[in-house]
């Protein structure tokens, strides 16, 4: 079904951050949301899975509004500002303590599939505070794509990545595409987008000006 | 449950190893250094020995400067050692929640749903006071072994004569249980519901405007005894004992109780449609580290 955003207006703090946003999101598909530094991308990515809510509008997630039916969609992935991790943790303990929320029986399986699709299984048992800033990015990727969610978002998951990693992600994003799942990523970053997303969504000033590609 | 499992998180990012133990231990270790400056006093200026643990907490908890009535012919003045030590316990414990809401919590939030992410966070909070009352004690309790005084939570009528300034109803001789909760019990129970409290408006408005108002209705408990001042509960002998229009320690559990459960209700409604994330100083707006 998919996510639908309404006539979704936000503000905060007296600023309109969001200002009548209409957008589909339809399973399968990959979405980019580009804009200069302030133009909504992280707002509307943080409206997407629930962490604010409209001011104005309804999101509507497979039929269930967001904020009355639902606290946080059903199934999701999210990389947004920094999650928190332990700095004298490893990443796998690190994975371990988000997912000891919900403990499976293949908790392990999962932790280790996700680090090495980002390229960390070979970090072992490094602490987390040893980490560079590229290898602190791959951990936040792992702990967003870890559980399979339906619905994936990334933003600005470039940071911090080199070339390799640059390349990494993009594999792991087209790798992630699946006839159930949603996946949005939000970056300033043109060519990595181009690359990556069936759908360009433009903001600019908390609209969105463009919708294709 | 996922609230427990959420509370072990929250105790492993934000309680265990906290940064402001430390200075709560060294606070404590000072203000029993001074009280057993104040013993010895006693004891070459009145002869009185045997001052101990209770003695101490009276004198910490008192609510009051110490011996200022007889001084000074004055009722009672704030004294800022208490208002020190009750201000940084109600502290600990409040930077932790909104950090998680504002930044990078997301994770754990999403996970279990925000009434539960709202019910951990209280919990956390308490646990926390907790914590820094049992550091409170055991550091006092500690100087006692250290400074050879008693570690029998009695507390001296003729010391709490002093400390009171010869006022009405320091002089009388309570059970053993009746101590415990003036000296630990309550002021436990005080500083957690004032902590709930704040931890409600520190998620409304910000953590700087919710300490500001703590701090003043902390304060205001220091010339008003009434059930919805908590910190009267933290200086429990004079609320119970000393005051004239005092508190009875069984008003005392239920307004804390009262309060405590107001708040964690107001909080579980507030957090409904709370937006997680973060606002700058300068009022914009920041989603990223790297938006402006």
């Amino acid at each position: 079904m998919g996510i639908i955003l309404k006539a979704v207006t936000k503000e905060l703090n007296g600023k309109i951050v969001l200002n009548d946003i209409n957008l589909t999101f339809e399973e399968g598909r990959i979405y980019g949301v580009r804009g200069y530094n302030g133009s909504g991308k992280t707002m509307l990515l943080r409206l997407l899975c629930g962490l604010i809510y409209p001011t104005k509008g309804q999101v509507f997630y497979n039929g269930k509004e967001l904020g009355r039916d639902l606290d946080f969609p059903e199934s999701a992935g999210v990389l947004i500002e920094k999650p928190a991790f332990i700095g004298n943790l490893s990443a796998p303990q690190n994975l371990e303590l988000i997912l000891s929320l919900h403990p499976h029986a293949d908790n392990r399986s999962r932790i280790d599939r996700a680090l090495s699709r980002v390229g960390l299984l070979e970090a072992g048992e490094m602490r987390y505070s040893r980490f560079s800033l590229g290898m602190k990015q791959r951990l936040g990727i792992a702990s967003a794509i870890m559980d399979d969610p339906d619905l994936l978002i990334l933003d600005e998951p470039t940071n911090a990545l080199d070339e390799e990693g640059i390349n990494m992600l993009m594999n792991l994003i087209s790798k992630m595409r699946m006839p159930d799942r949603i996946i949005v990523v939000a970056s300033h970053e043109r060519e990595f987008l181009d690359s990556v997303a069936d759908e360009i969504i433009e903001m600019r000033e908390g609209r969105v000006q463009a919708d294709g590609k | 449950m996922k609230i427990f499992r959420l509370l072990l998180v929250d105790m492993k990012l934000g309680g265990i190893l906290k940064k402001g133990y430390p200075a709560l231990v060294l606070l404590c270790a000072f203000y029993a250094y001074f009280f057993h400056i104040f013993t010895d006093n006693l004891k070459n200026i009145y002869g009185i020995e045997g001052a101990g643990l209770g003695d101490l907490l009276a004198f910490v908890h008192c609510g009051t400067i110490p011996c200022i009535r007889m001084i000074q012919q004055r009722d009672f003045q704030i004294s800022f050692m208490w208002l020190a030590l009750i201000m940084y316990e109600m502290a600990l414990p409040l930077s932790y929640p909104v950090s998680a809401m504002e930044n990078w919590g997301y994770p754990f939030v999403m996970r279990t749903g925000r009434r539960q992410w709202w019910l951990s966070k209280c919990l956390y909070t308490m646990g926390i006071n907790l914590i820094s009352m049992l550091l409170e004690t055991g550091t006092f309790f500690i100087c006692c072994l250290i400074f050879r005084l008693d570690t029998d939570l009695r507390w001296h009528t003729r010391i709490a004569e002093i400390i009171f300034g010869g006022a009405d109803g320091s002089g009388q001789i309570l059970t053993k249980g009746q101590n415990i909760f003036l000296l630990i019990g309550a002021p436990t129970l005080g500083i957690m519901a004032m902590s709930m409290v704040l931890l409600v408006m520190s998620v409304s408005f910000g953590r700087t405007t919710a300490y500001v108002i703590g701090a003043a209705w902390l304060v205001a408990s220091v010339f008003t005894i009434h059930p919805l001042l908590p910190g009267n509960c933290t200086m429990a002998i004079r609320s119970s004992l000393i005051d004239a229009e005092g508190m009875t320690p069984l008003t005392q559990v239920f307004s804390c109780a009262g309060i405590i459960v107001s708040a964690v209700c107001f909080g579980a409604v507030e957090i409904r449609r709370k937006d997680f994330c973060r606002l700058n100083h300068a009022g914009s707006i920041l989603g990223h580290e790297e938006d402006n």
